[in-house]
């Protein structure tokens, strides 16, 4: 389970049903966050697998390089920051009657 | 500037503003494969020009935007991040993954470094345009008329 760093504000437990391909990046981020914020916060790491490849100044070189090292296969571009963000996404029960215009 | 203005269908038993009310303002999209989509090494069997085409939900709701991910995957892209939603009924770790949208009504295309990756396709949609998007554009909506004006 995620760490402190990803509690939601409703109190909770994050629902973790929904396949997430980065999850066991994600995770290893979060065990190496408080180490890799004292050194780099505000940068872009780039994860794959439980190693770090590299730290970037921006998303758009942690993906070049990300794609020149492993091709087109799911790796972690996260941004350092003491807080994870959350996204605010309200649940959606619309059901579009015939998917068109 | 390109404005989209759309009054929406009424169907027999439901007006334009209840139909609005009910579903939601939309517009139709394409999802494309991210530009450098042509060097990845695999084969991607819906990287042509063409991509996904569904509806949008504008959601002013929504902080950021988002695909569907089934679709998104089964066009052969890969994630890049995650990140934490927090809904009504608890929080998601969601997929984010980089795409690129195409809005023929608004002769718009945007190109998401990172976009939300959600199962929403079962919802009739493939996308959620969110206040990342609406934050450079003017969206009106009439819900006396049923009618939608947007422009960027």
């Amino acid at each position: 389970m995620p760490s402190k760093a990803t509690q939601q504000p409703h109190g909770g437990e994050p629902d973790m049903s929904e396949e997430v391909a980065l999850l066991g990046e994600y995770e290893y981020y979060l065990s190496q966050k408080q180490e890799l914020l004292a050194s780099f916060e505000g940068k872009v790491v780039l994860i794959k697998g439980k190693e770090v490849i590299g730290i970037f100044d921006t998303d758009e070189a942690a993906y070049w390089e990300g794609r020149r090292r492993f091709g087109n296969v799911p790796f972690l571009i996260h941004h350092i920051e003491q807080e994870e963000e959350v996204v605010w996404f309200p649940v959606l029960e619309i059901g579009y009657p015939d998917g068109s215009l | 500037m390109a404005v989209f203005s759309r009054t929406y269908q009424a169907g027999p038993r439901l007006s334009s503003p209840a139909y609005l009310s009910r579903y939601g303002p939309v517009i139709k999209v394409r999802i494309q494969v991210p530009d450098d989509a042509g060097t990845l090494p695999t084969n991607l069997p819906d990287s042509g020009t063409h991509g996904r085409q569904g509806l949008a939900l504008i959601d002013t709701g929504a902080a950021r935007s988002a695909v569907d991910a089934g679709v998104i995957r089964g066009m052969g892209v890969v994630p890049v991040d995650v990140a934490m939603t927090g809904t009504a009924v608890g929080s998601h770790l969601l997929d984010v993954f980089p795409a690129t949208l195409g809005f023929d009504e608004l002769g718009l295309t945007l190109v998401f470094d990172k976009v939300l990756g959600a199962n929403i396709a079962a919802q009739g949609i493939i996308a959620i345009l969110g206040r990342d998007v609406l934050r450079r554009m003017v969206l009106v909506y009439d819900g006396v008329s049923g009618h939608v004006v947007i422009a960027h």
